[in-house]
C-alpha cells in the first residue's frame, strides 16, 4: 500500500515511509463537508461536545444534589447556612466581571489590538485568582468548623461539586494563560480564531457552571 | 467584527450583575417567612437560568452560531431550570 | 490486506469490549444490580453462593474486558501515523493502555476467586469483595492519561488522520472519571463505589470509549485502504 512518490526509508517502520514527504506534498485534509449552515460556531464543534457535555455532567449532579434534599431540606437548610453566603455571591460577581474581560478580549484579539487584549487577559486570570483564593479560604472556614465532605449528604455534594468546579477553573485559567502566550507573540486572529475562541467558551462556560452551583447550592437549599 | 465590544455585551454584563445582587437579596433570608418556599425559590433559580441563558448568548456569542448549536444549550438551559424548580417546589 | 483486516478486527475489539463483558456480568449478576459497599455481609455472601454462575459470567467478563488490548494496539497504530517520528504520546497510550487492561483484569478475577470457596467464612468473603470493587472502581489515573493522551495527539494533528470531535470526547471522558477516587470515602450514596456518578457514570462514559474509538478507526482503516487517488494521478501522467 505504499504511494508511488513515498520515500521508502529502510530505518522507518513501514507505515511511516512517506510521512514526512506526505507532509510536504499533501495538504492538510480539507475540512470535512458540512452541512451549509448559517452561523459560526465558536472554536470548533468538536469542542462544544466537550463543554455540553461538561454542563451535562454537573447539570446531573446538581439534579441529584436537588433530589437528595427533598429527603432532608431542614438539614439541607441548616448546612446551606453554615456557607458563607457573601463568599459564594462575590465570587459570582468575579466571575461574571472575568467573562466578560474575556468577551472584551476575544474582540480586542479580532481587531488586533494586541497589548489590550493582553490586559484583558490578565484581567481575568486576576480574577480566577481572587476566586480560587476566596474558595479556599471558603474551604479552611468551613473544615475549621467541622464540616467535611462526610459530615452529611449537603456537604459531601457542596465539596464535590465545588471541586470540580475549581478543577475546571485551574484548567481554565491553565487555558487562558495559554492564551496569553498567544497573545504575546502577536499571532493574528485568523490564526488563532479556533484556539482563542475554545479558550473563551470553556472560560464562558466555567462562569455558567458557577453561576448554577451558587444558586441552587447556597442559595436555594438555604430558603 | 473588527470594533469595539457592542454595547449590548455590555448591558448583558450590567445586568448580570444586577440580577446576582437580586438572588442574593432573595436568598439571603429576607423572604423566609410569607410567601412560603415556592415563590422565591422558583424565582431565584428562574434568574440564575435567565442568567446563564444569556452568557451563552452574548459571550459565548451563540447568537451567531448553528441553530443546532445554540438549540442543545437552550435545551440544556431550559430542561435543568424546569427540573430544578420541579425538585425545590412541587 | 491481511494487515488492513487485522487493523479492522483489532478496531472492532473495542465494541466487542462492552458486547462480551456486559453479557458475562449479566450472567454473573454483577449487572443491572452490583453489590454496593452498603451491601450486608449477608447480600455479599449470597451473591457469591451461586458459585457456578457467577463463576462463568465473570470468566467470560475477563474475556471481554481482554479485548481492550487489541483496541489499544489499533490506536497506537493511528496515533503513531499522527505524530511522526516522535511517538511519544503513541507510547504514552500504549503504556497506560496496557495498564488499564490489567486494571480491569484483576479485579474480575479476584471476584471469580472469592466465589471459589463459598463455604468461606463471610468477613473474609466481605474483605476480599471490598478489595476486588475498590480496586475496579478507583485507579482512574492510566486511564484518563491514555485518553488525554489520545485527544492531545489528534487536536495536535494537522492531517486529521481521525475526526477531532474524538479528541474532545477523551477529554471528556477523562473528566467522568475524576470523582472515582471518592468510592474510598463513601460506603453509600452516589459517590460510594456502586453510586450513580461512580461505576455507573465510569461503565457509560467507558463504553463510549470503546465504542466510539473502535468505529471511528474503522472508519479510518477503510479510507485509507481507498486507492490513492493523487498516487494513481501521479503515476498516470
Amino acid at each position: 500500500m505504499t504511494h508511488p512518490q513515498a520515500r521508502v526509508d529502510p530505518d522507518l517502520p513501514e507505515f511511516l515511509w512517506g510521512s514526512e514527504g506526505v507532509r510536504d506534498t499533501v495538504p492538510p485534509a480539507a475540512p470535512r463537508p458540512t452541512k451549509a449552515r448559517a452561523g459560526h460556531t465558536p472554536g470548533e464543534a468538536g469542542l462544544w461536545i466537550f463543554i455540553l457535555g461538561d454542563m451535562t455532567l454537573f447539570a446531573a449532579i446538581l439534579i441529584v444534589f436537588l433530589w437528595d434534599r427533598r429527603s432532608d431540606p431542614v438539614v439541607f437548610e441548616e448546612s446551606a447556612h453554615q456557607l458563607i453566603q457573601p463568599i459564594g455571591a462575590v465570587n459570582t460577581l468575579v466571575l461574571v466581571l472575568s467573562s466578560y474581560l474575556v468577551v472584551r478580549a476575544t474582540y480586542a484579539h479580532r481587531g488586533g489590538r494586541h497589548p489590550q487584549a493582553r490586559r484583558l487577559v490578565a484581567g481575568a486570570v486576576g480574577c480566577a485568582a481572587v476566586f480560587a483564593g476566596l474558595k479556599a479560604f471558603e474551604y479552611y472556614s468551613a473544615i475549621s468548623s467541622g464540616h467535611t465532605p462526610s459530615t452529611g449528604t449537603f456537604f459531601t455534594f457542596y465539596f464535590v461539586l465545588t471541586g470540580l468546579h475549581l478543577l475546571h477553573v485551574i484548567v481554565g485559567t491553565a487555558l487562558l494563560l495559554v492564551w496569553q502566550a498567544m497573545l504575546k507573540r502577536r499571532r493574528s486572529w485568523t490564526g488563532s480564531q479556533k484556539v482563542a475562541e475554545g479558550i473563551a467558551s470553556y472560560w464562558h462556560m466555567v462562569d455558567l457552571l458557577w453561576v448554577a452551583i451558587f444558586t441552587l447550592v447556597y442559595l436555594v437549599s438555604a430558603e | 467584527m473588527n470594533g469595539a465590544v457592542p454595547r449590548r455585551v455590555t448591558v448583558v454584563f450590567a445586568g448580570l450583575v444586577v440580577a446576582t445582587c437580586v438572588t442574593w437579596w432573595l436568598g439571603s433570608g429576607s423572604s423566609r417567612a410569607g410567601n412560603g418556599l415556592g415563590l422565591a425559590a422558583t424565582l431565584t433559580i428562574v434568574i440564575a437560568f435567565a442568567k446563564i441563558y444569556f452568557i451563552g448568548r452574548d459571550f459565548m456569542e451563540l447568537r451567531s452560531a448553528p441553530p443546532g448549536l445554540r438549540a442543545a444549550f437552550n435545551v440544556w438551559v431550559g430542561a435543568v431550570a424546569v427540573a430544578a424548580v420541579a425538585l425545590v417546589v412541587v | 490486506m491481511l494487515t488492513n483486516r487485522i487493523l479492522t478486527l483489532c478496531a472492532w475489539a473495542g465494541p466487542a469490549t462492552v458486547v462480551v463483558a456486559m453479557i458475562g456480568w449479566l450472567i454473573a449478576g454483577v449487572l443491572p444490580v452490583p453489590l454496593g459497599s452498603e451491601s450486608s455481609i449477608e447480600a455479599v455472601v449470597s451473591f457469591y453462593s451461586h458459585d457456578t454462575r457467577v463463576i462463568a459470567g465473570l470468566v467470560i467478563s475477563t474475556i471481554g474486558v481482554s479485548l481492550v488490548f487489541p483496541l489499544i494496539a489499533v490506536i497506537a497504530v493511528y496515533m503513531v501515523r499522527m505524530e511522526g517520528r516522535t511517538p511519544i504520546l503513541a507510547f504514552l497510550q500504549l503504556i497506560t493502555g496496557a495498564a488499564t487492561g490489567v486494571c480491569l483484569l484483576l479485579p474480575l478475577l479476584l471476584m471469580t476467586t472469592i466465589a471459589f470457596r463459598p463455604d468461606r467464612s463471610p468477613e473474609l468473603t466481605m474483605t476480599l469483595n471490598d478489595i476486588a470493587w475498590l480496586l475496579f472502581i478507583t485507579p482512574i489515573a492510566p486511564f484518563m492519561i491514555q485518553n488525554v493522551a489520545i485527544g492531545v495527539a489528534i487536536l495536535n494533528d494537522k492531517r486529521q488522520t481521525l475526526p477531532r470531535w474524538v479528541g474532545y470526547v477523551n477529554f471528556w471522558i477523562a473528566f467522568s472519571f475524576i470523582p472515582d477516587p471518592l468510592a474510598f470515602f463513601f460506603h453509600s450514596g452516589p459517590f460510594a463505589w456502586r453510586g450513580i456518578f461512580i461505576f455507573w457514570l465510569a461503565l457509560t462514559t467507558y463504553s463510549v470509549f470503546l465504542i466510539v474509538m473502535g468505529l471511528t478507526l474503522r472508519k479510518a482503516i477503510r479510507e485509507s485502504a481507498k486507492p490513492d487517488v493523487s498516487a494513481v494521478n501521479a503515476a498516470a501522467t
